[in-house]
């Protein structure tokens, strides 16, 4: 029984991702930047694993945006007056490039944007469930050399 | 004036110019401005004279062919086409050249991209052309309507866009929605917008 609990254990703690529901606003600056930018990361590997790479240049927009869309879906109007940070993500050796938005007030994901600008967002779907429910090949982003814009 | 005064001032004035040609240097490096017409504000722009200017450059400026009639109402007409092949289920991005002499404008052919996927990045290559006619380059962007709510796309150039050969030789336009980022299942109406990027006017070498 006591094997059983914890091989459950063992793929939970597997199955869950770096992003946990933190507010960020409280956090410090330095542990905050070390966060946005490992979940960023994490968030590329899952979604654009063509994108990552361990040496990513990584940079945060310097001031928190506020989110707003003209979209009337209630997923999206929801989200409205929220606030995020932008973590860019570049790839020294290429014009490989992602940005990555999350919360500031659940440290959560909000959406991601590769180079050629297309990606995803987590408004209908939130990261957490879709790790948890694994991401499959052609929901994640690719890079073609020879595309332009 | 004392010697402590005056190496304070060559000092300030070292640190400020130093500061300037840093600036001036990280804006070139970046050059992601873009200029955004939206359709009302194009439709005030419609006749415009445009700037003469551009020295020996006979090629016109970014304003001078947004502002020309004939070259917006292409480029007009390419976006709804892109639109219509989006609803009708065939998501793909159309482009051409636009040609430029003696203060007529024309066009090469519209070219299409391939056909993108439900969850693919839709593109387009324009195939390579010498004719010293071409001025500027258009494309369009696609809509998301039939796409999964999940996709998301910012509007305007892309980073890819920004650093695209084309744009390093000549104006570029890109008619894309006016707001974003937009989301897959997004209203079809939504309004859409002309964007700039690219060199100022077509870039002219010394064996042109």
């Amino acid at each position: 029984m006591k094997s059983v609990f914890l091989s459950v254990l063992l793929a939970v703690c597997c199955i869950s991702s770096y992003a946990q529901s933190q507010d960020l606003s409280t956090m410090k600056p330095a542990k905050r930047d070390t966060y946005l930018i490992k979940l960023a990361k994490e968030v590329v590997k899952n979604f654009g694993p063509d994108y990552y790479q361990k040496d990513l240049e990584s940079s945060i927009f310097p001031t928190v945006k506020v989110y707003n869309s003209n979209d009337k879906r209630s997923s999206i109007q929801k989200n409205v007056g929220r606030r995020y940070y932008v973590v860019t993500l570049e790839d020294k050796h290429s014009d490989k490039s992602s940005e990555v938005l999350i919360w500031e007030d659940n440290g959560e994901p909000a959406a991601i944007h590769f180079s050629h600008s297309l990606g995803r967002n987590f408004y209908f779907r939130s990261y957490k469930q879709w790790i948890k429910e694994g991401v499959k090949d052609d929901e994640k982003a690719y890079y073609d050399p020879n595309a332009d814009g | 004036m004392k010697f402590s005064n005056l190496c304070g001032i060559f000092a300030t004035l070292f640190v400020t110019t130093t500061m300037v040609l840093l600036a001036s240097c990280s804006q070139d490096d970046d050059n992601y401005d873009s200029d955004m017409y939206t359709l009302a504000e194009m439709g005030t722009r419609l006749g415009g004279g445009g700037d003469p200017g551009g020295g020996t450059n006979p090629y016109p400026s970014k304003s001078e062919i947004s502002n020309n009639p004939d070259v917006l109402a292409k480029m007009l007409k390419v976006w709804n086409q892109t639109i219509a092949s989006a609803e009708a289920g065939v998501r793909c991005e159309f482009g051409f050249y636009i040609k430029y002499n003696q203060g007529v404008y024309t066009f090469g052919d519209v070219f299409s991209g391939e056909p993108a996927g439900h969850n693919e990045h839709a593109h387009i290559t324009l195939p390579g052309t010498n004719d010293p006619a071409v001025c500027a380059v258009f494309h369009t962007h696609t809509s998301l309507i039939n796409c999964d709510s999940t996709m998301e796309r910012n509007v305007g150039p892309s980073r890819i866009d920004y650093r695209s050969n084309h744009a390093s030789l000549m104006p570029c336009f890109v008619y894309d929605y006016q707001s974003g980022p937009i989301m897959g299942g997004q209203a079809p109406d939504s309004p859409g917008a002309l964007y700039s990027y690219g060199q100022e006017r077509r870039v002219v070498y010394s064996n042109n």
